[in-house]
């Protein structure tokens, strides 16, 4: 066995044990729903708009 | 839900007088003006000196509500019951620094009589980082024995960036915790302040998010160890004024702060913003939207300025300043596209407004200067003798006091708030932490020269990232390089050239058109020609440890002594503190 193979054997297993420590250290798996918020501009005039367009809405038929 | 009921009339005071400062200035500034002949000139720089001086009275505001100290509350003992992840996003970092971090915090916390997880979330692209990363995680796992407690996650496509990853975290493993909390690569926490707010958010189930006030350490440069110096001794008044007058809106600064798992989860799903970057696309600066959203579904958001143990580290000279200065910059700027969101907080829109003014103030300040040298070239020559008939020459009325009375009330809103802070720190016996009274007032004798020349140069490249931003440029999201200082004069004039460029040539134009002025004008003016001589001279080591001492300085705190201790046994070297650059790579990883 020469120099060049026990170097080699040393990366190999290093990156043998990168991938077990990796592996072992994925997150747990307890997921969390996250809904997307709503970040639209108020309308300065939108309450006003609203107030007036209801007593039409409850007029039509 | 109910929140915290705010603190109406102190807020009303605190943004009452800034406004009544702006326009005193701006009054004194147009009866001084009108000695002369008002021109439209002089209107333009008094609306400017308007809102530049009521800025000023601002931070003067926060300091003065903020002067008197707050009894420090008692840690609690009270039992952990919730589980909790600490959260350490990285993106292309120095591994074995921010790995060695995590060990220190893993290792002071192993015997807490609580349910803490740490989880590494990687954004890194670069191929040395992933590998350094990967070599540097197993030998943590390997140390602190962390398998079911120790978690690291890479991304390939890193959407949305920071606020992003934290996403991920919480759509993936977010039900597994009740709190979070949220670290920056360079972040630290003693043990205790991380116990200390989770018995705080367990104490009060009404409150979202509990932010720290972190204290800078670790700065080595001239620059960066005035700015630890400042930090240090002005913030923790600064942050107790804003603490004050919060409410339950108050701020989140990205990092170092604790969040309610579920009440983050339920609020904080962030929406890409109509249009393209810089004002549309991913929220650049999201972590004072996180906080207004917080706060818009009724929880609490609060800073705690009396915890203690919170560090981070800074830049380390004034170009790495500048580069992070313009991605905030553009991420406050982004923010007047959110700042009329539907329910929102008063207060969160105002603290966003806020935001918006911090870039914008030096702009003001830069257009003042321009209109009041514009001002001087239009003047109609002075005519002293307005009635033909008349035997004797009119002389304008000398309003030379008055331009003096505001040079001095300027000065007066930006020393005040300093002098007052040095009082209060040799009254309640702070100072003592900082060595003698003598040094510390030598400290920010220095320290008001230093931000006096820095503050033109600031200027001009924050005027010059407000156009960039109104432009259309984006700036993206440069790495850190933290932990880099020195610069040569090549590379400091290469950063700088547009800043002598501007001060030479308003030194002509000054000269030119108002010479009057150019006294005035010079403490602005001579900086920026010498910007270059002062972004290289800041950036070097500084040669004193007693000017600029802070008490985390004086006296390395123990968790960061612990990281020092790890991190040099790591990398085999014995000053760990120099090792925070690169990718922390070893040649065979």
């Amino acid at each position: 066995m020469t120099p060049s193979d026990l170097s080699g054997t040393a990366a190999f297993e290093g990156a043998i044990a990168t991938a077990t420590a990796l592996a072992a250290a994925s997150l747990p798996d307890a997921p969390l729903a996250m809904p997307e918020q709503r970040l639209e501009p108020v309308h300065p005039f939108g309450a006003l708009r609203a107030l007036l367009a209801a007593p039409r809405r409850r007029a039509e038929p | 839900m109910t929140a915290t009921r705010p603190p109406v009339l102190l807020r009303t005071v605190a943004v009452l007088v800034p406004l009544v400062a702006g326009g005193g200035a701006a009054a004194l500034f147009i009866q001084y003006s009108s000695a002369a002949g008002l021109t439209a000139w002089a209107w333009v720089s008094a609306a400017l000196l308007t809102l530049s001086t009521a800025w000023l009275a601002w931070g003067a505001m926060l300091a003065l509500i903020g002067l008197w100290p707050t009894p420090r509350v008692p840690p609690s003992a009270a039992p952990v019951r919730g589980r909790t992840c600490v959260l350490v996003p990285v993106c292309n970092e120095d591994p074995a620094s921010t790995f060695a971090r995590v060990a220190a915090m893993m290792a002071a916390l192993r015997d807490a009589p609580a349910t803490i997880h740490f989880a590494i979330l990687s954004d890194s692209s670069r191929p040395e980082a992933v590998a350094g990363e990967a070599f540097w995680f197993t030998r943590l796992m390997a140390e602190t024995g962390g398998e079911g407690r120790l978690f690291y996650r890479r991304r390939d496509r890193n959407t949305g960036r920071k606020a992003g990853n934290i996403a991920d975290f919480f759509r993936r493993s977010g039900a597994a915790y009740d709190h979070a909390v949220i670290l920056d690569a360079d972040s630290l926490m003693e043990p205790g302040t991380i116990l200390e707010m989770i018995r705080r958010m367990e104490a009060e189930p009404r409150l979202g998010l509990l932010q720290t006030l972190p204290v800078i350490v670790r700065a080595g440069s001239v620059f960066g160890r005035a700015m630890q110096f400042a930090a240090a001794f002005y913030s923790p008044v600064f942050a107790r004024g804003l603490a004050r007058l919060q409410g339950g809106a108050g701020p989140f600064w990205g990092h170092n702060a604790i969040v309610r798992t579920r009440a983050w989860a339920e609020s904080c799903g962030l929406p890409e913003l109509p249009g393209k970057p810089p004002f549309g696309g991913h929220i650049l600066s999201h972590d004072i939207v996180e906080a207004a959203m917080l706060a818009r579904a009724g929880w609490d958001v609060r800073v705690d300025p009396d915890l203690g143990g919170s560090y981070e580290e800074g830049p380390e000279s004034l170009i790495e300043y500048a580069k992070r200065d313009r991605r905030w910059c553009q991420g406050n700027l982004q923010h007047s596209r959110v700042v009329t969101a539907a329910g929102l907080l008063g207060w969160s829109r105002l603290s966003m407004a806020l935001g918006i003014v911090s870039y914008i103030a030096p702009v003001f300040w830069a257009g003042f200067l321009v209109a009041a040298v514009a001002d001087r070239a239009t003047l109609p020559p002075p005519d002293y003798f307005p009635d033909p008939h008349q035997f004797f020459p009119v002389f304008p009325s000398d309003e030379t006091a008055k331009a003096i009375g505001l040079f001095l009330g300027i000065i007066g809103l930006l020393v005040m708030p300093k002098l007052l802070i040095l009082i209060e720190a040799w009254a309640t016996g702070r100072a003592r932490s900082y060595g003698s009274m003598a040094g510390v007032a030598l400290s920010g004798l220095f320290d008001l020269l230093l931000s006096s020349l820095i503050a033109p140069v600031m200027m001009a490249y924050q005027t010059r990232s407000v156009i960039q931003v109104l432009r259309g440029a984006d700036g993206g999201w440069p790495p850190n390089r933290r932990g880099e200082a020195r610069l040569t004069l090549g590379e400091a004039f290469e950063a700088s050239h547009f800043i002598v460029a501007l001060g030479l040539a308003g030194l002509f134009a000054a000269g030119h058109w108002g010479a009057g002025l150019l006294p005035w004008l010079l403490p602005v003016l001579l900086p920026m020609i010498l910007a270059p001589v002062l972004i290289a001279w800041t950036s070097r080591p500084a040669a004193s440890r007693a000017l600029f001492a802070t008490p985390e300085g004086r006296s390395l705190p123990p968790i960061l002594a612990a990281h020092d201790a790890i991190l040099a046994r790591w990398t085999g070297m014995s000053d760990a503190a120099g090792t925070t650059s690169g990718s922390g790579t070893p040649a065979h990883a």
